[in-house]
């Protein structure tokens, strides 16, 4: 699960080190998983011929979703989503990535396992990062500053004079 | 994919992991029918194809890891002798099947054996209750090989000293099926293992149920088979 010092990427910063499951590899799994299905095949048309072997092939089913009333609460089972998952293996350099998507979308899984084992080879690292991780971003920040332009169009401030205490 | 499965799999190692099978509905529903008919007729050899054999963690044969996948899943308890109990396995057994792992062969509900040597003590295996015989343990065991002669009307011919030959009866075989155990001379285990077996159907319908397999092949020998040596 080692990240190559190669692939030092300006995904925010990583206290618990870079093999802990919310770390870098984490960011770039929900950046993936969040991500256009479409878009990011187009981005790894490039790796699309590589080599590879199942480890599992794509496999859709049911992940309960469980919530904690104002986060802190007891924990509650607030419904089920489906998700799909996959896990591939490089035949080159042996690395292996994970993909994991809300929805039934194979494609998508399989694209992001593509993705997260390219981003671990050494050889491919740097080259995922700039051509596809660095545009996913881009995206994101623009989707998100969209959307907070919306939101701040219909914003209402409420401001009180006095108080009738 | 229940969270705390997901969680499970997150601490495998999977540079570790090793292949299972190829397309994992059809080949489990194949294995699964050769394993009902060599449990239906005992002393029959079936073989598991669906495994390549370069694709299994490295002490295991073809055929045990064909029934590792097909058999286990989150709720089979697992005992592994010390042979076949390697990082590859657990990471692969973890990561394929999530089944539970477990240090005594005495709860476990499927116990793997390397080899016949490691074979932990029969009588202290799970062996059912009274009201529920099918709560007993399943014994996978790793073989040197196995060789099935046509039976019915058997000729005295001499056994070689390297093969034990054993004749089969009971529900499942016509009249009576006899095998061969391939086997080094000075070993005692072939006699060991008929003698566990004997006990084992003495107390009938308790009672643990055998798998032998070697490279890709499975021979069945239930609890309800009578053996006796030749």
């Amino acid at each position: 699960m080692n990240l190559p010092d190669a692939c030092a990427h300006p995904l925010g910063p990583n206290p618990q080190g870079p093999n802990h499951p919310g770390g870098i590899r984490g960011d770039r799994l929900s950046l993936l998983a969040c991500s256009d299905a479409k878009i990011l095949a187009q981005l790894l048309l490039p790796w699309a011929e590589i080599e590879r072997t199942w480890l599992r092939r794509p496999e859709s089913g049911l992940v309960m979703v469980q919530g904690r009333t104002g986060g802190t609460g007891t924990r509650f089972n607030l419904g089920e989503m489906s998700a799909t998952r996959c896990t591939i293996r490089l035949t080159a350099c042996g690395s292996t990535g994970v993909g994991w998507v809300s929805g039934r979308s194979a494609k998508h899984a399989e694209s992001i396992a593509l993705a997260d084992a390219l981003l671990q080879s050494p050889a491919h690292c740097e080259d995922v990062c700039t051509k596809v991780i660095e545009p996913l971003i881009e995206m994101r920040h623009v989707a998100l500053e969209a959307a907070a332009a919306l939101a701040a169009s219909t914003r209402v401030e409420f401001f009180t004079m006095t108080r009738g205490e | 994919m229940e969270p705390s499965e997901w969680r499970h799999a997150m601490g495998v190692d999977l540079s570790l992991v090793c292949k299972g099978f190829d397309d994992p509905v059809k080949d489990s529903q194949r294995s699964f029918r050769t394993i009902l008919n060599a449990l239906s007729q005992p002393g029959t050899v079936g073989r598991l194809d669906a495994i390549n054999p370069n694709q299994t963690p490295e002490t295991w044969t073809e055929a045990a890891w064909a029934l590792a996948m097909t058999l286990l899943d989150g709720d089979t308890r697992v005992w592994l002798s010390p042979s076949l109990a390697t990082a590859v396995a657990h990471a692969s057994l973890q990561f394929h099947t999530s089944c539970p792992i477990t240090q005594d062969p005495n709860e476990a509900d499927f116990v793997f054996v390397g080899h016949p040597i490691e074979q932990p003590g029969w009588s202290a295996l799970r062996q059912g209750e009274a009201e529920f015989p099918d709560l007993s343990a399943t014994v996978i065991l790793q073989v040197p090989g196995i060789e099935v002669m046509s039976a019915v009307n058997h000729s005295k011919d001499e056994p070689t000293p390297r093969l034990s030959t054993w004749e089969l009866r009971g529900p499942g075989i016509e009249h009576n099926h006899l095998i061969r155990l391939r086997h080094d001379p000075e070993d005692p285990w072939p006699d060991e293992l008929r003698l566990a077996l004997v006990a084992n159907r003495s107390q009938f319908p308790l009672g643990v149920d055998l798998l032998m397999v070697w490279s890709d092949r499975l021979c069945a020998l239930p609890r309800t088979t009578r053996v006796a040596a030749i």
